[in-house]
C-alpha cells in the first residue's frame, strides 16, 4: 500500500548572503496511511517549511514530496482530500463563525444539505453554538481554534496537517481536540502530521516521531526508540520492607535513602531479573516506579548539545 | 476551472460585504460624489463649454468605474493577506487563476451596479444623455475600461505576490500612474513628441479619445475603437502569463508562504 505521506530526498535552499542556507536538508520521510505522526523540532528547525511544501506553497530545490501520490505542488486538486490548519489560523475579520464553515464547505462541494448536517455537528462537538453569528474579529483565542478545528474537520479529510494546533486553548479544549484527533483518526483512519511544541502532546497521539533540527532529520521512530535514542539509562526507584544490609545493596548499584533504594537501568536490562535478585537478598518489594525520560527531557538533551 | 470553487468565493465576498454595511455604502459615496460634483460643473459649464463639462463628466463616470473595478479586486487580495486569511483560502485547492477569477467576477458585479447609478444620474440629472443615445458605443467603452482595469488588476496582483505584503498600497495608487499619460481631459498631441508614444501605449488612451471625440462630433473613428480595444486587449494577455510568473516565483522563495 502506498504512503499517505512520501517524502524523498527532499530539500529547500535559501540564499542568505550569497550563500546556501539549507531550510530542509535531504529529507527522507514516510507515513503510512492511518498514522499519526509527530514532527518536533526547535524554533526554525525546519518543520514549517516542511508542511508548506506539503501543502503546495513551496517548491522543493531538490527532491519530491508527495502526499497520497500527488505531488501537492504540481497538482493543487490534492489539497482537497486534506486539510492544514495552524495555532496561528485566521479567517476574515468581519464574518461569522457559520459564514466561515458555510464559505469552506462550498469551496470543499459538499452537498448543501449535507454541508448543513456536518456542519451543526461540527458545532455540537466543540461547543460553538453562541459563536455562530459572532464575528471572527470577536471570538477569544479558544473560540477561534475551535472554529479553526471545526473547519478542519469539514471536508472529513484523509490527510491532516496540524502546525501547533492546541496552542493558546483552554487545558479542557486542548484535552478535548486531542481526544477528537485520536477519535478522527481511529475512525476515518485520518493520517495525521501533527508539529507541537507541547512534548506530552505528541507522547499521548504520535505513533511515530521524528526531530528535526537545522533541517535535517536528527532521529526518526517510535516515541519509545526515539526517546530512548539519546538516554542510555532511566531511573528504577524501589520501595522495599525495610533495608537490613546496605552493603549488599550498594554492591549491586544501587543508592539507598530510607526504605528506597534507587538505581539506573540501561534499556537492555531487564527489570524482573532485578526484583529478583532483590528478593533473593530477602526484601519484600512495596512499589516499583520507573523514571523514564520523556520526550521533552529528549528534545532539551538535544536543543541543549546542538547549541554546546 | 472549477466554477463552484469560484462561486464559493464570490459568496463569502458578498458576506464580507453585507457583515460591513458601512463599507457598502462607502462603495458607492465616493463615485457617486464624484460624479456629483462634476454633474453639478457640467450644469454650471452649460453656458459658456456645455461640451467640456459633459467631457469632464464622462471621463469620471469611466475613470471611477475603472478604479472601482481594479481597486476591488486588488483590495480583496489586500484583505485576504490583512486578515491572515490567504493561506487557507489557498489551502482549499483553489488554483491561483479560480481565485483571481472570483475576485474579477464580484469587483465586476459591484462596480457595475455603481456604473449603472453614475450613467443613471448623469443622464437624469445632469444632461449626459449622448451615453444613452450610442448605446453601442456606451458598451464598448465600458468593455474597454473592463478589460483594462481587469489586465491592471491582475499586474499588480503579480507584483503584490512577486514583492510581498508592503506593496499593497499599489491596489490604490497604481491607477494613478496611468492616468497622466492617458491624456484624460486633453489630445495626446498635446504632449512632447516622445511622450505621444508612451501615451498611445496607455491603456485608457484609446477610451478617453473616444469618449472626447463622441462628445464632440457624436461619432467615434475606427482607429479610435481599435485603440481602445487593442491597448486594453494586450494588457489583459500579458497580465496572464505575470501572474502565472509571480505565483511561481512566489513558491520558489518562500513569499507566498509567508505572505500573510
Amino acid at each position: 500500500m502506498r504512503p499517505a505521506i512520501e517524502i524523498t530526498n527532499l530539500s529547500k535552499i535559501y540564499k542568505v548572503k550569497k550563500k546556501d542556507f539549507y531550510a530542509l536538508k535531504d529529507i527522507n520521510l514516510s507515513i503510512e496511511k492511518g498514522e499519526i505522526f509527530g514532527l518536533l523540532g526547535p524554533n526554525g528547525a525546519g518543520k514549517t517549511t516542511l508542511l508548506n511544501t506539503l501543502i503546495g506553497f513551496l517548491y522543493p530545490d531538490k527532491g519530491e514530496a508527495k502526499v497520497l501520490g500527488v505531488k501537492p505542488y504540481s497538482n493543487r486538486e490534492v489539497l482537497e482530500k486534506m486539510n492544514f490548519i495552524s495555532g496561528e489560523t485566521r479567517f476574515h475579520w468581519s464574518l461569522h463563525s457559520i459564514d466561515i464553515l458555510n464559505y469552506y464547505g462550498m469551496s470543499y462541494n459538499i452537498p448543501k444539505k449535507e454541508r448543513a448536517r456536518r456542519i451543526e455537528s461540527l458545532i455540537d462537538f466543540f461547543e460553538i453554538d453562541r459563536i455562530r453569528n459572532k464575528k471572527f474579529a470577536w471570538l477569544s483565542t479558544g473560540e477561534r481554534m475551535r472554529l479553526v478545528f471545526a473547519k478542519a474537520l469539514l471536508n472529513n479529510p484523509k490527510v491532516l496537517l496540524l502546525d501547533e494546533p492546541t496552542l493558546g486553548l483552554d487545558p479542557d479544549i486542548a484535552m478535548k481536540v486531542r481526544k477528537e484527533v485520536k477519535r478522527v483518526n481511529k475512525k476515518f483512519k485520518t493520517t495525521i502530521l501533527l508539529t507541537s511544541h507541547y512534548m506530552n502532546e505528541v507522547e499521548i497521539l504520535a505513533d511515530r516521531v521524528a526531530f528535526i533540527n537545522k533541517g535535517e532529520i536528527i532521529d526518526i521512530g517510535s516515541v519509545e526508540k526515539v526517546k530512548l535514542s539519546k538516554f542510555d539509562t532511566y531511573d528504577v526507584i524501589i520501595q522495599v520492607d525495610k533495608v537490613k544490609e546496605k552493603k549488599d545493596l550498594k554492591d549491586m548499584g544501587f543508592s539507598v535513602s530510607g526504605n528506597k533504594i534507587s538505581k539506573k537501568l540501561s534499556s537492555d536490562e531487564n527489570l524482573s531479573q532485578l526484583l529478583s535478585d532483590i528478593a533473593k537478598l530477602g526484601y519484600k518489594v512495596q512499589d516499583i516506579e520507573t523514571k523514564k525520560p520523556t520526550l521533552e527531557d529528549y528534545f532539551v538533551k538535544i536543543v541543549d548539545g546542538q547549541k554546546k | 476551472m472549477r466554477w463552484y470553487k469560484v462561486k464559493a468565493l464570490m459568496v463569502r465576498d458578498f458576506l464580507i460585504l453585507r457583515r460591513s454595511k458601512w463599507r457598502f455604502l462607502q462603495l458607492f459615496y465616493f463615485p457617486l460624489t464624484t460624479i456629483i460634483i462634476w454633474g453639478l460643473f457640467a450644469l454650471f459649464s452649460k453656458a459658456f463649454a456645455l461640451e467640456a463639462g459633459l467631457i469632464v463628466l464622462a471621463i469620471n463616470i469611466f475613470w471611477s468605474f475603472s478604479l472601482q473595478s481594479q481597486s476591488g479586486i486588488n483590495n480583496m487580495v489586500n484583505e485576504d493577506v490583512w486578515s491572515g486569511s490567504l493561506k487557507q483560502v489557498l489551502t482549499t485547492g483553489i488554483s491561483e487563476s479560480e481565485y483571481v477569477f472570483a475576485r474579477i467576477l464580484t469587483s465586476m458585479i459591484t462596480s457595475f451596479a455603481i456604473l449603472l447609478a453614475m450613467i443613471l444620474m448623469s443622464v437624469y440629472w445632469f444632461g449626459l444623455t449622448i451615453i444613452t443615445a450610442n448605446i453601442p458605443l456606451t458598451l464598448l467603452f465600458t468593455t474597454s475600461t473592463l478589460i483594462a482595469s481587469v489586465g491592471l488588476a491582475i499586474v499588480i496582483t503579480a507584483c503584490f505576490v512577486y514583492l510581498g505584503r508592503e506593496y499593497s498600497f499599489l491596489a490604490w495608487t497604481a491607477l494613478q500612474m496611468f492616468i497622466l499619460l492617458s491624456a484624460p481631459f486633453y489630445p495626446v498631441d498635446i504632449f512632447p513628441e516622445p511622450f505621444k508614444t508612451i501615451a498611445y501605449g496607455m491603456p485608457f488612451t484609446g477610451l478617453f479619445s473616444g469618449i472626447r471625440e463622441l462628445i464632440t462630433t457624436s461619432t467615434v473613428s475606427n482607429s479610435i475603437i481599435t485603440l481602445s480595444l487593442a491597448v486594453p486587449i494586450i494588457y489583459l494577455v500579458v497580465s496572464l502569463p505575470l501572474l502565472k510568473h509571480a505565483f511561481r516565483r512566489a513558491k520558489r522563495t518562500g513569499l507566498l508562504a509567508n505572505i500573510d
